[in-house]
């Protein structure tokens, strides 16, 4: 870019950066108002909402996508049309494979309700097919179940929906919960940003005056609060995303056994690290922002 | 340029400080503003320099009524105008090249003609050893003389300057004279509140005499 030899002039056009003498002593105040570790805080507690809601939501895209290529086909105990249903099965489009379970199998299955005793072996238990589906096929489990039963009468279908919607259900009001946290963890630093700033002009009134009286327009006393902001919302929100990031992993560390199948890994991944990060520039963004649009809004009841 | 008309000025609901004001400064004009302590001389200043709108009459500025130019205009016709305060009014925390390059950084000059413009006033006024100086390191007299470097700096259509002499000695209160004399050469309108009897002697120029909230001796537009 044309006049432009300094990445600092390039802050500087954009307004990023102070030009030679910022007119404003905003620095003196920040000593007084850390906003900064204000929202370090504020950011600690969003990110460890928002890797909630990062974790929560992969987990169900997995539960989701593991219980969905999936069907268990239930034939009464006493059925003898296992090899004609497990042959209707195999022959049924998006079904790759079709297997029985071993009595073993299923015992092994029931013994967390029923122990292990030989007489689960005796227990009218019915026949269970495993059936797995090629990705992405879809398979209505009722009419599946009508064409089965009409074979084996009792046949029943399970494709697991009812399971994976409480699931998905759960994992949803969990990340909903998380954003609302995220939302008011944001407002809350808004508001605290809006009274440093309106702090930081009373503090500064004189020279904001005088800035006025020598033709400064509100943005320009505007830009230099909302600069700074940014640079002190940028600071403390990496602060609290990496306070965060160390609190996620001392978590996991002290409590091995929370990560087991159901309950989702808390080990923050590295698009999840891109991802806070983002938050950090969102926060500072947003900082920026509410200091530039506290000042527009006080300057303008002035003359 | 600058028109009042049965303006008043109140605090609050506190009494008139300025009454029944009609005051004219044409363009390219010199006066004096005199009057003693408590008169309203900073009071009409800072209507001048505005800061504040009258309390009722008409204010006429550059040709508008001061009443019904929009807030966002107002930047454009402060920086129209010098002022000198009486109390100085520089930033603590900025050098004085810093603080006389203020306006012109506000008007959005480049940064390469601020400063070449800002070394060479300060010189001319006797400070070009203390373009990095604090102000809190400057005596009273080197003060207003930034204060005075930075009103003039952008070269303003009217000139303010509120007892602009009254830290300096002698020799100093005559450059600065000069420096307002050559200002006015230029074009520029000027209006200088003192009690200095000898500087308004020497400079023959009219005297507007306020008293009591009133403008009691308006002379004839220069």
């Amino acid at each position: 870019m044309p006049g432009i030899d300094q990445p600092l002039d390039l802050l500087r056009r954009i307004g990023l950066a102070a030009g030679p003498g910022p007119a404003l002593r905003l620095r003196q105040a920040r000593s007084r108002l850390r906003v900064d570790l204000i929202v370090a805080a504020m950011a600690f507690l969003a990110a460890l909402a928002f890797a909630g809601v990062l974790t929560v939501t992969d987990q169900a895209s997995r539960w989701r996508a593991s219980l969905s290529g999936n069907l268990t086909v239930e034939i009464p105990n006493d059925s003898q049309q296992m090899p004609a249903v497990l042959a209707m099965l195999r022959a049924t489009p998006g079904v790759v494979r079709a297997e029985p379970l071993a009595r073993s199998e299923v015992a092994q299955l029931l013994a967390p309700w029923l122990g292990t005793s030989a007489l689960v072996e005796t227990l009218p238990v019915p026949q269970l097919v495993d059936v797995t589906l090629r990705p992405g096929a879809v398979i209505d489990s009722s009419v599946l179940a009508q064409r089965l039963g009409e074979t084996a009468p009792g046949t029943t279908v399970d494709d697991h929906g009812r399971w994976v919607g409480q699931l998905l259900r759960l994992a949803r009001l969990a990340s909903l919960t998380a954003l609302v946290i995220v939302a008011v963890v944001a407002l809350s630093a808004m508001i605290a940003v809006t009274i440093t700033t309106r702090a930081g002009l009373a503090l500064h009134h004189e020279a904001i005056d005088l800035l006025h009286l020598i033709g400064a327009e509100d943005r320009y006393i505007a830009r230099e609060f909302g600069r700074e902001a940014l640079w002190l919302g940028l600071r403390g929100s990496l602060l609290g995303i990496a306070l965060a990031i160390v609190a996620l992993y001392v978590l996991l560390a002290l409590a091995p056994a929370l990560d087991s199948v159901l309950i989702p890994s808390l080990a923050p991944r590295p698009l999840s690290i891109a991802a806070l990060a983002l938050v950090a520039v969102v926060a500072a963004a947003l900082c920026g922002f509410t200091a530039w649009a506290t000042v527009m809004a006080e300057l303008r009841k002035r003359m | 340029m600058v028109r009042f008309e049965n303006v008043g000025l109140r605090y609050g609901m506190g009494p008139e400080i300025l009454r029944d004001v009609y005051l004219e400064l044409a363009p390219g004009s010199f006066h004096f503003l005199t009057g003693p302590s408590g008169a309203g001389k900073s009071s009409l200043l800072s209507l001048l320099y505005v800061a504040r709108r009258p309390t009722r009459g008409i204010v006429t500025m550059f040709g508008r009524d001061l009443a019904t130019i929009p807030r966002g205009e107002l930047p454009g016709l402060r920086r129209q105008i010098g002022v000198v305060f009486q109390e100085f009014r520089l930033l603590p925390h900025l050098s004085a090249l810093d603080n006389v390059a203020l306006p012109l950084r506000v008007a959005g000059l480049p940064e390469e003609k601020v400063k070449d413009h800002v070394v060479e006033l300060l010189t001319w006024v006797g400070l070009g050893g203390h373009l990095h100086a604090k102000p809190a390191t400057l005596s009273g007299g080197q003060q207003q003389r930034v204060a005075i470097a930075r009103a003039v700096i952008t070269r303003p259509r009217l000139l303010l300057a509120d007892e602009p002499t009254g830290n300096v000695d002698d020799r100093i209160a005559l450059r600065l004279m000069h420096l307002f004399e050559e200002l006015h050469r230029l074009g520029t309108t000027v209006l200088i509140a003192t009690h200095n009897t000898a500087l308004i002697a020497r400079a023959r120029h009219p005297e507007l005499r306020l008293d009591a909230g009133r403008i009691t001796h308006v002379p004839r537009a220069a």
